[in-house]
């Protein structure tokens, strides 16, 4: 067999618990938001426990720290460096595993709360009916925009997070007094690096592109009559991008600590 | 088919391997004797690749350590590095995955020769079975060095025994080289043909097993604790 699939087949086992049980629990959680909406009554607050599944994301940074961990506490490090393949394939294959966790999550996550929207929707369709001059948005642009801001930012942060984890991990490997410590200001300082300067990225020209996203909340107040005017904001491309390379940036100092220095 | 040269390996001050050199030739069966932390376990680990030298070298078949010479090496650590949660047959065709020529019909014999249930959980096993399992982990593929760190530690006496005879009848002389540290002399007398005595991260004795009784006109085991002491 492949050794990439072996090596990738081999972490998704490892960490079966969660892959297994935080889709359950997304689709749960989506499911009792959903039901939460009766024949079109007003929906009870369960409706929000849609929103709850994409936290599950700040997980995904310690799946691969412990991973990693894991690995050493059990010994099978020995196992895994003695093999005829590169680190950087052992480190990757821990990071795509965790990935396609994070991947899936984001899946169910999205469906679940478009579904939500839509029972909103059909809730202010059915608003219509005793507000003619209330005018919906459209269903299809509003489900579009959602995907497209949370995945962007989903994606984002994932990368971000997973990127500094894996950084952390590698150095934890290789530093042998005051390894947490240097692994929290690693964690810290790329942080700091990273918020710091997403203000000038989005000054950046808009080298891979925008996406315009359309406001449907401009509601006038309760004794106005009911109306939106669209307005629209322009998400630049180039945020996503600069996620993906502080992301990959971290992550590949951890898998060039892991690959040269890291010993059983 | 090993060659060692100048090898120092130094832990934050503390020097594990002091500058040996050695040499194995192809098919022959070297035991690396010594106290424990006499540098044992850091050599077999610079050779199987997992822990880097600080100076020298080594290389196997003429290559320096690195995914080519993992490629054909057998390493057995002293710890038992498999994965609980797996099936031993898991486990096994989780390696075959990396191994050219492993031969899963081969590895369910050993299993079988070694008394192995291929359908437990490899974290249900007591120490005498992982070590048994190593053993066959190492014999399933046609691999040209096997390196045996502490085969025959904390196990009892008929796994010991299981463990020695899977090495003499599996072993392909003239074709793989093996590389077996231990503390407990006599047991791998007869297997054994070249020994070195390790001793503070130095190589105190080295040579024929044979010529050094000879020469010294006594047993191994009195070799030993003569170069212990």
């Amino acid at each position: 067999m492949n050794t990439w699939k072996t090596l990738y087949i081999k972490e998704i086992k490892d960490n079966r618990a969660l892959f297994v049980l935080l889709p359950l629990l997304t689709v749960f959680l989506e499911l009792v938001a959903v039901l939460s909406f009766d024949d079109g009554q007003p929906p009870s607050l369960h409706f929000l426990w849609s929103l709850v599944p994409y936290a599950f994301l700040l997980i995904l940074p310690f799946v691969l720290s412990h991973s990693f961990a894991q690995e050493v506490k059990g010994q099978t490090h020995y196992l895994l460096l003695s093999l005829p393949v590169s680190r950087t394939q052992i480190f990757a294959a821990k990071a795509a595993a965790v990935a396609t966790l994070g991947i899936v999550l984001f899946a169910l996550s999205s469906a679940g709360f478009i579904a939500v929207l839509g029972e909103l929707h059909e809730l202010a369709l059915a608003a219509q009916h005793d507000h003619p001059q209330f005018r919906p948005p459209p269903f299809s642009g509003i489900a579009v925009d959602i995907l497209v801001v949370s995945g962007m930012v989903y994606l984002s942060a994932m990368v971000v997070m997973m990127g500094i984890a894996g950084g952390a991990a590698g150095l934890k490997l290789v530093v042998r007094r005051f390894a947490g410590l240097a692994s929290t200001a690693f964690i810290l300082g790329v942080l700091y690096f990273y918020l710091s300067t997403i203000p000038d990225v989005l000054d950046l020209p808009e080298i891979f592109g925008t996406y315009e996203i359309t406001i449907w909340s401009d509601y006038d107040g309760p004794d106005e009559p009911i109306g939106i005017d669209p307005d629209s904001f322009e998400v630049n491309f180039m945020f996503l991008a600069y996620s993906i390379f502080v992301g990959l940036a971290s992550m590949g100092i951890g898998t060039w600590l892991f690959e040269k220095r890291a010993e059983a | 088919m090993i060659e060692v040269k100048n090898l120092w390996k130094r832990y934050a001050g503390v020097t594990a391997l002091g500058g040996i050199s050695l040499t194995v030739e192809k098919g022959r069966v070297m035991g690396i004797l010594g106290e424990n932390g006499s540098g044992k376990s850091t050599l077999f680990k610079i050779l199987a690749g997992v822990a880097h030298a600080s100076e020298g070298s080594a290389s196997i078949s003429g290559q320096p350590v690195g995914i080519q010479t993992r490629r054909i090496t057998s390493y057995l650590p002293e710890v038992s590095p498999f994965y609980d949660w797996m099936h031993v047959t898991e486990q096994l065709e989780f390696l075959a995955a990396f191994y050219p020529g492993w031969d899963m019909d081969k590895s369910h014999e050993l299993l079988g020769l070694m008394n192995v249930d291929s359908h437990r959980r490899v974290g249900t096993l007591s120490d005498g079975q992982r070590a048994r399992l190593k053993v066959v982990s190492a014999f399933s593929w046609p691999s040209e060095l096997v390196l045996m760190d502490e085969p025959l530690g904390r196990i009892d006496p008929p796994s010991r025994r299981r463990i020695l005879e899977t090495l003499l009848s599996e072993f392909r002389v003239g074709e793989q080289t093996i590389l077996i540290s231990t503390h407990l002399v006599s047991e791998v007398e007869e297997l054994i043909e070249e020994v070195a005595f390790l001793r503070h991260g130095e190589i105190a004795v080295s040579g024929n097993i044979e010529e050094l009784r000879q020469n010294r006109g006594m047993s191994l085991s009195d070799i030993f604790e003569e170069v212990v002491s």
